[in-house]
This record gives C-alpha cells, sequence and structure tokens, in this order.
C-alpha cells in the first residue's frame, strides 16, 4: 500500500478495509463472500421452503446466476422457480396465487426498489396484511434502514446476513460482491442477454479482425484480467432490422447496439450481443405474428417493460447474426461456434444452455429461442461462406492501454455524474424544492457526445461503457423520453450505480476536478 | 487462470483531502479579496458611487470568486499531470513547483447563470456565499463578513448583501502558510492585478469566458423567460394582473442584455487590466486559456442576433412591467411626483424609446390611452397587440 505523510496536501489514499485478500484474512476471519451468500440463500430456501423466487434487478439476478453457475457448490435451484422483480407486472395474478414467494435482494440502502416491487404487490391484492405467503431477504441492509420498511403490518426485510452497515462497510461488502460477480465473468452474468459461446482453436487476434469485417472492435481486460472484446455496429444499412418484427414507430438508430464477448475459459467465450430499440411506450400496433407470440407468450404484450425486452431480445438476436457472418466470413476456421443445450436436447455439445433467461423472459419458450439462434447459425454461416471470396479489410481501432481506458473510464463518469447533478439542480431551481426522479440517467447518444468532446472514437466509448457496467459503477435503466420527433419512447438510459457510487465520483470530482472543458 | 487483484477506478481519492482543499480555497479568496477591499488607488466605481470602495454586493463578490476559482483551476490542470505522476509513483514531488489542488467549489446552475458552490444530494444547490454565512454564523472560519440588509437579515443571497474583508494581517506569507511557493507567488499577482478592478469590471471577467458558454447563458435568460411570457399571455387573456410575470420577464431580458451586450465593455476593460498587471507567465497562460478576448466573445454574428433578441425583449418588457404596475395603480398613472410613480414612469418612456428602436411599434404613448375609461381593463386592440408581440419575442426552446 502506497504510504504518504498524513499532512501532505495529497492526502492519504483512501483505503478500502479490504485491499487484498492477505489483508482481509489477517483482519477478519472471512468466508468468502460467495459462500456467504450461498448459505444465506440455501437457509431461505430450506427454511421457507418457497415456490418461486423473485431476484430485485440488477444484482440480484447475477448472483443467483453466479451461486447456481459458477460457484463450486452450485446452488439448486431451477430457472424457472425464478422471475426478476423488472417482469412482475407482465405477469397475471393468477401467476403468484398459493406460491410461497421469496424476494432476493442483495443489498439495500434507502429500499426503494424494493419499496416499488411491494407495494405493486400490495396494490394488485397479492399480499394483504396478515398474508404469510411472502418473505423478503436481503443480504446486506445499510444502518440507513436499520429499523426495515413497514409495509403491510410487517417490517421488512424478514430476515438478513449483515444489518446496520456503516457507509465504509456497505462499501466493502459490494465490492465484494461486485468482485465475486466478475470473476464469475462479469455482471453480463445477469438475465437480461442472451449468449452464444465459441471455442478459439488458434489465433485470438484472427478471431478479433474477423469480428473488424464490418464493425469497430476494441479489446480490453477488465479488472480480473478476463479478456474482453467490444464489438460496436454502426447505424448502416448492413446493420438494419427487420423493421416488421417490431412495433411501429420502433426508432433504431442512435441505440446500444453492440457485442460483449468475455472470456469464460482459456479459449472459450461468450458472444454476448446486447441491442435495445427504442420502441413507443403506448401499445402502437405491434405485429400480431403469430411467431413472435408463440416465442414469448402473450403476456409480453402485457406492459411497457415486457415489450422492450421483447424488442431487446429480437434485437439481440440481429447483432447475433452479423458477428456470426463476420466469423464465418473471415478466412479463418480456428474457432467453434458452441449452440446453447435446448430443453429437449441432450446432444448439443455447447455445454451451456439459456434456460437463466426466464427470468427475465417468464414466458419464453426457450426451445423455439434455440431453434432460431439455430438457424440463425446456419443462415451466418452460409451467408459469410459466400463472402469469404470479398476482400475486407479490417477496420482498426488502436484503443491504447488497460490503464488509460480506465483513466477515461473514471473522466467519463464524472462529466455524466456532473450533468445529471445539473439537471437536478436546475429543477431545484425552478421548482424551489429537490425532486429526485428514478430512473433518470442519460441517454445513449448523450454520452457518446461527451466522448466526442472528449476526441474519443465512437468504439473507444462504447468499450468504455462495458468498463463501467463491468465494475458497476454505471447502471442502466429503462426510461421513457419524448424523442425528437415528439413520440414518447422507451429507451435505455445510464447514471452512476447508486448514491454511493455518485458519492465516490462526486468526491473525485472535488479533489481532482472535473475533465477540462466541463 | 490466475486473477490479479482489482485496480479500484478511483485508486487517486483520498482521505482528509478535501477538508485541507476548502479551508485553502477560502484562503485563498480571502487574501485576494483582502487585497481588493484594502486597495486605495483608482478603479471604476460602481454607478460612480465611490461610498463601497471596500465591500462588494454579493453579485460582485460571487463573480470575484468564479473568475479566481477559474483561474486556479486552468492552472491546476497545468499542474495535474505531474500530480498524477506523483501519485502514481509515489515518489515525493517537489510541490514547491505545483499548484496542488483544484478549486473544491464548482460552477453550479442558478437562477441568472452559474455561480461557485457545491451540489448536496439531499438539499440541492449551495452557493459560496450560503456557505461563507453559515460559517460567520459558526463563527468558523471568519475570513469575510457577510452582511444581509437588515430587512432579510438571514438571507446572505439577496442582492443588497454586502461582503468586506473579514480579515486582518501584516505578514502575507504568515497568512499563507501551507501553500506552496508557486500558489503563494500566484495569489500575491492576481491579487495585484483584481485589486484594480470595478466592481463591473469584476462582474463582467467573472461572468465571460468565451463565446460557447456566453452564448449558451444568453440562451437559457431568453428560453427562461417563455415561462413568465406564458403567464402573461394568459393573465391578459383572462383579465388577472400580470405585474409578477412581466417583472420576471424584465429580469431575464435584462440579464440576456447586459450578458449579450453591455458587458462587452466592462469586459474588455477588466482583460486589459489584467493582462497589463500580471506579470506571472503561468497565469497569464492560464488567463489566455480561459478567458477569450471580448471580440471573440461578442464579434460573431450569432452573438450580433441574440443580443437584438434580447434588446427587443428588453425594450418590451419595460413596456408591459410598467403597464402591469400603471393596472395595479390607476392613481399612479397621471401623478409623476411619487418615486414609484417616477419609476415606472421612466421605464414606460425608455421602453417606448427603445420598442421603437427596435422595430416595435403601434402602442400607445400615453397610459390613458391604454385602459378603457381608466378602469383596469385594457382596450382590446391594444390587448391583441400585446399578446402577437409576447407571442414572437425573445425565443423558442
Amino acid at each position: 500500500m502506497r504510504q504518504f505523510e498524513p499532512s501532505s496536501i495529497w492526502g492519504v489514499p483512501a483505503v478500502l478495509p479490504y485491499k487484498s485478500l492477505e489483508d482481509y484474512s489477517r483482519t477478519r476471519n472471512v468466508v468468502p463472500i460467495a459462500r456467504q451468500l450461498h448459505t444465506f440463500l440455501l437457509e431461505q430456501i430450506e427454511s421457507w421452503k418457497p415456490d418461486l423466487i423473485i431476484v430485485v434487478e440488477r444484482k440480484g439476478t447475477a448472483i443467483l446466476r453466479a451461486l447456481t453457475e459458477s460457484y463450486d457448490e452450485p446452488l439448486k435451484w431451477p430457472w424457472s422457480k425464478v422471475i426478476s422483480s423488472a417482469v412482475v407486472g407482465q405477469m397475471p395474478n393468477e401467476y403468484f396465487h398459493n406460491k410461497r414467494i421469496l424476494v432476493f435482494d442483495d443489498m439495500m440502502k434507502t429500499g426503494i426498489h424494493l419499496q416499488e416491487l411491494l407495494k405493486s404487490f400490495i396494490d394488485r391484492g397479492l399480499w394483504k396484511s396478515g398474508d404469510e405467503n411472502l418473505r423478503v431477504a436481503v443480504f446486506a441492509i445499510h444502518e440507513y434502514q436499520s429499523r426495515g420498511i413497514p409495509l403491510n403490518g410487517y417490517c421488512v426485510p424478514h430476515s438478513w446476513f449483515y444489518r446496520d452497515l456503516t457507509n465504509s462497510s456497505f462499501q466493502v461488502i459490494r465490492m465484494e460482491i461486485i468482485k465475486m460477480l466478475q470473476k464469475a465473468g462479469s455482471l453480463m452474468l445477469d438475465t437480461e442477454h442472451l449468449e452464444v459461446r465459441v471455442r478459439l482453436e488458434g489465433s485470438f487476434n484472427k478471431f478479433v479482425n474477423a469480428l473488424r469485417r464490418k464493425a469497430k472492435a476494441a479489446v480490453f481486460h477488465s479488472a480480473t484480467q478476463r479478456t474482453n472484446v467490444t464489438v460496436l455496429y454502426a447505424d448502416d444499412e448492413a446493420h438494419d432490422f427487420p423493421q416488421h418484427l417490431f412495433p411501429d414507430a420502433t426508432r433504431f438508430s442512435s441505440i446500444v447496439k453492440k457485442c460483449r464477448i468475455t472470456q469464460r475459459q482459456d479459449d472459450e467465450f461468450a458472444i454476448i450481443p446486447i441491442c435495445f430499440p427504442a420502441i413507443p411506450n403506448s401499445f402502437v400496433n405491434w405485429p400480431n405474428d403469430p411467431e413472435l407470440s408463440s416465442l414469448f407468450g402473450e403476456s409480453v404484450y402485457a406492459d411497457d417493460m415486457s415489450r422492450y425486452y421483447a424488442a431487446g431480445l429480437l434485437g439481440a438476436l440481429e447483432v447475433l447474426r452479423w458477428v456470426l457472418k463476420d466469423l464465418a466470413a473471415s478466412r479463418t476456421n480456428e474457432y467453434t461456434i458452441l449452440l446453447p443445450q435446448s430443453p429437449d436436447d441432450a446432444t448439443s455439445t455447447g455445454g451451456y444452455s439459456l434456460d437463466h433467461l426466464t427470468v427475465m423472459y417468464p414466458t419464453l419458450d426457450l426451445h423455439k429461442l434455440t431453434q432460431r439462434i439455430l438457424n440463425i447459425e446456419l443462415e451466418a454461416r452460409s451467408e459469410g461462406g459466400r463472402l469469404r471470396s470479398k476482400k475486407t479489410k479490417p477496420i482498426q481501432y488502436p484503443i491504447g492501454l488497460d490503464e488509460d481506458l480506465r483513466q477515461d473510464a473514471v473522466r467519463l463518469l464524472q462529466v455524466i455524474r456532473h450533468i445529471l447533478d445539473d439537471r437536478i439542480m436546475e429543477q431545484c431551481i425552478k421548482r424551489g424544492e429537490i425532486i429526485r426522479k428514478h430512473p433518470f440517467g442519460l441517454r445513449p447518444s448523450e454520452i457518446f457526445e461527451i466522448g466526442k468532446k472528449f476526441g474519443w472514437e465512437d468504439i473507444r466509448i462504447s468499450t468504455l461503457f462495458d468498463i463501467l457496467i463491468d465494475e458497476a459503477y454505471l447502471e442502466p435503466h429503462v426510461q421513457t423520453i419524448k424523442d425528437r420527433d415528439g413520440k414518447h419512447r422507451m429507451i435505455r438510459t445510464f447514471e452512476p450505480d447508486g448514491e454511493m457510487v455518485s458519492e465516490l465520483v462526486r468526491r473525485y470530482t472535488t479533489q481532482w476536478g472535473l475533465p477540462y472543458g466541463f | 487462470m490466475a486473477f490479479e487483484e482489482e485496480a479500484f477506478l478511483f485508486s487517486e481519492l483520498r482521505m482528509g483531502r478535501e477538508g485541507v482543499q476548502f479551508e485553502r480555497s477560502l484562503r485563498s479568496l480571502a487574501f485576494t479579496f483582502n487585497s481588493w477591499c484594502g486597495y486605495d488607488g483608482s478603479r471604476k466605481p460602481l454607478y460612480g458611487d465611490e461610498s463601497r470602495k471596500s465591500a462588494l454586493e454579493v453579485i460582485y463578490f460571487d463573480k470575484f470568486a468564479m473568475f479566481l476559482f477559474r483561474i486556479w483551476n486552468e492552472l491546476f490542470r497545468q499542474s495535474y499531470p505531474e500530480a498524477l505522476k506523483d501519485i502514481k509513483t509515489s515518489v515525493p514531488k517537489d510541490e514547491s513547483k505545483l499548484i496542488t489542488f483544484p478549486q473544491p467549489f464548482q460552477e453550479i446552475p442558478g437562477k441568472h447563470g452559474r455561480g461557485p458552490g457545491r451540489f448536496d444530494a439531499q438539499r440541492g444547490p449551495i452557493y459560496l456565499i450560503d456557505i461563507l454565512f453559515e460559517l460567520q454564523r459558526d463563527n468558523i472560519l471568519r475570513y469575510f463578513d457577510i452582511t444581509p440588509p437588515s430587512d432579510q437579515p438571514d438571507n446572505p443571497r439577496n442582492y443588497r448583501t454586502l461582503v468586506s474583508s473579514g480579515i486582518l494581517f501584516t505578514d502575507p506569507q504568515q497568512f499563507l502558510e501551507g501553500f506552496t511557493d508557486l500558489e503563494r507567488d500566484i495569489l500575491k499577482d492576481l491579487a495585484n492585478g483584481l485589486k484594480r478592478l470595478g466592481p463591473s469590471q469584476i462582474r463582467a471577467l467573472g461572468t465571460h469566458e468565451n463565446i460557447y458558454k456566453t452564448i449558451q447563458d444568453v440562451k437559457k435568460e431568453l428560453i427562461d423567460s417563455n415561462e413568465a411570457r406564458q403567464e402573461i399571455i394568459k393573465s391578459l387573456d383572462n383579465g388577472s394582473s400580470f405585474y409578477n410575470p412581466s417583472r420576471e420577464m424584465l429580469e431575464y431580458a435584462e440579464e440576456a442584455v447586459r450578458k449579450s451586450k453591455t458587458n462587452r465593455v466592462d469586459y474588455g476593460e477588466a482583460f486589459q487590466i489584467i493582462r497589463r498587471e500580471i506579470t506571472n507567465a503561468k497565469i497569464i497562460e492560464a488567463f489566455q486559456k480561459s478567458q477569450s478576448p471580448p471580440d471573440v466573445i461578442w464579434g460573431p454574428s450569432e452573438m450580433d442576433y441574440l443580443a437584438k433578441n434580447a434588446e427587443k425583449l428588453l425594450s418590451f418588457s419595460k413596456y408591459i412591467h410598467a403597464l402591469a404596475h400603471y393596472r395595479n395603480n390607476n392613481a399612479n398613472r397621471t401623478t409623476k411626483s411619487a418615486k414609484e410613480s417616477k419609476i415606472y414612469g421612466y421605464m414606460w418612456e425608455e421602453g417606448l424609446d427603445e420598442m421603437a428602436r427596435c422595430g416595435l411599434a403601434g402602442f400607445p404613448s400615453k397610459v390613458s390611452d391604454v385602459f378603457i375609461n381608466n378602469s383596469i381593463d385594457i382596450q382590446p386592440a391594444v390587448q391583441i397587440h400585446l399578446m402577437e408581440v409576447l407571442k414572437g419575442v425573445g425565443i423558442q426552446q
């Protein structure tokens, strides 16, 4: 640990109580956080015997996935009995009737997400005073809510592992959880995104160059030294969408349209396509396509959030097509696409499944989805094969050192927080009081504008997004905004992840100033 | 696969740094401001009034701080790469040649432009003057004497609040203990330059820095006036008083004109004085980087366009605000002797003159011609014309 004179203007490094495994084990008799989470959840499951677990977004989902897939003693719990808090509104009341429900959240400070969820249950008559059908379990609770939240005659949460945590202890546990998730393969473990795996049999550089056939791609290493690739697609003809599949008036430009490729094992990578078209927030004509209805189930039309995520999954399938086509068009055969296991197919060699997607898409037909992916792979292979004779030069974008990227990520986060704080203050000045809207973030286009002011290329900006999201400094939201054409659409927005991170950023800005030009 | 220990994204964060920063920031401001307050030489007075030579009204004090902080932050940026290298290599460098901290007070939004302050996640914006007033009340770090007006003793933000130096020191070296050699030199040179500026010059120099921000500021005044404009239209429509929204609109218009046009003179003068008086090469470089010359800010046609817009809005605002007053005060329509009616009389005349210059014609020049039989009701033709103009002045978002 670097030491400075306490009297120096530079100050003493803001020491995290957890600096190294050595320090950690010396100062506390410590059980790894994964084990603690596992013990906590297992105890809830065994004592409460729930029929359904509702995970509170966003880390709740990722934790469950890490414990069921990556942990040494996997938690045995079927994905079919898990649903995300984000899609509770999609499910009819009958879905929850006669079920013992466990609501799981990793951490709670103000409890705003939890309260929103529980209030929706109360409003729907799913949890009445005196009912014993619902239990709330939060792993770590900040002292801010040490008395719990009174709701429906109960004080929630009902159970916890840590309580009355000070700011620094809360921060420590948060960092430990994030580190655990990163070791398990980053926060992309959350269940919004489909993934297809690829095994490299040859050169990684050739693999990346293949991705660069018609896209920009940048390589970086996560905090846990996993190799990652950010692939960014332009708003051009080659990367357009079959509009008939999406609701009328969906916007496809200036949206999140990329692919994350993240290392799982030494030579195995996950291809995670990410795409969120901006869909209108009212139920305008979404083609009553029987194929779509059978893929997602009718309930996908139930509310805005469900439609938004369904459109996202459809968009991601198109991005997947582009990635696989580019790989197929490359002159290298030094990789193998490993397709996911279908629920009724034991012959797949992929060794993984997409069952976790049912958390976010509870009525998703996994078999149909897997079949769709298989078809896309076949089509992409065929199209790509025909393109092999065409020579293309990979689009090279040297991205620089990881250290520089991380420094730029900090700067970007500073400016994002600064702009959001400015907007809060402007509203406060206008209305005479501070109004904290939730969600409240910047659009992707606004963040890209910030990046351009720094003089960064789009691909660099997109990579910085990934670094910040992976380290849980930036949180994505879904927000309804008024678009330039006057229509209200649901889009992705981003803001620093919670008040803890926001305060960290503000302190950093105080100590080191805002980046030049802002 | 081996995993290395995670790298904390904010590894440059330091504990205990902010406290030192705040104290030194206030001391740097106190030092330079003290020099200004104690200066006996000639400088441009405010409205010819020499009586407040050793104190500034809060708006001017704010801009004094803005300018100081801006230059300081630019100087820090020059030192920043060295500072960062120092932290990463953990080899203490020769700090005497560095600016060791940025100003912890940031530019935060205010009603008429940005000012120094802090954002509190629970309370919203907290301005520098609020912080200093609180410190004064708690008798902590009493570097300034803040005197709000007697009718609002707890409101330091009132425009009539006076700020003077709260410190007395004979040895600058001792007062600036803890600052590096370079920081002390910078402060002394800045103090020497700033003390020669009059209040209006300070205000202009603190308000403006480049064309981009000035255009944004002017546009903001014009756009923010839209709400008041809409209120006036509504009030005219339903026959109610429009005194308050017309005063709001007048306020925004005055600021818009000040920023798009009239500040140019004071800014130009202040610019020359600073360039003449400052000798430190680092300050000169920082000044050139952070303050554009006046013809760069006010030269381009876009600023010209905004200025014309602002002047039109101001001329009309004067007229309609005076009209709003006369609507509410029948007696003052003919009596010119009372102070209040004199003020509104001048406003009325000025509004008419300026509207004529801006091409806004067709309004009655006599107050009596506006109202029906000396009532509060406005002649229909006048009302229609007022509303037409209201819909067209200023700029849309």
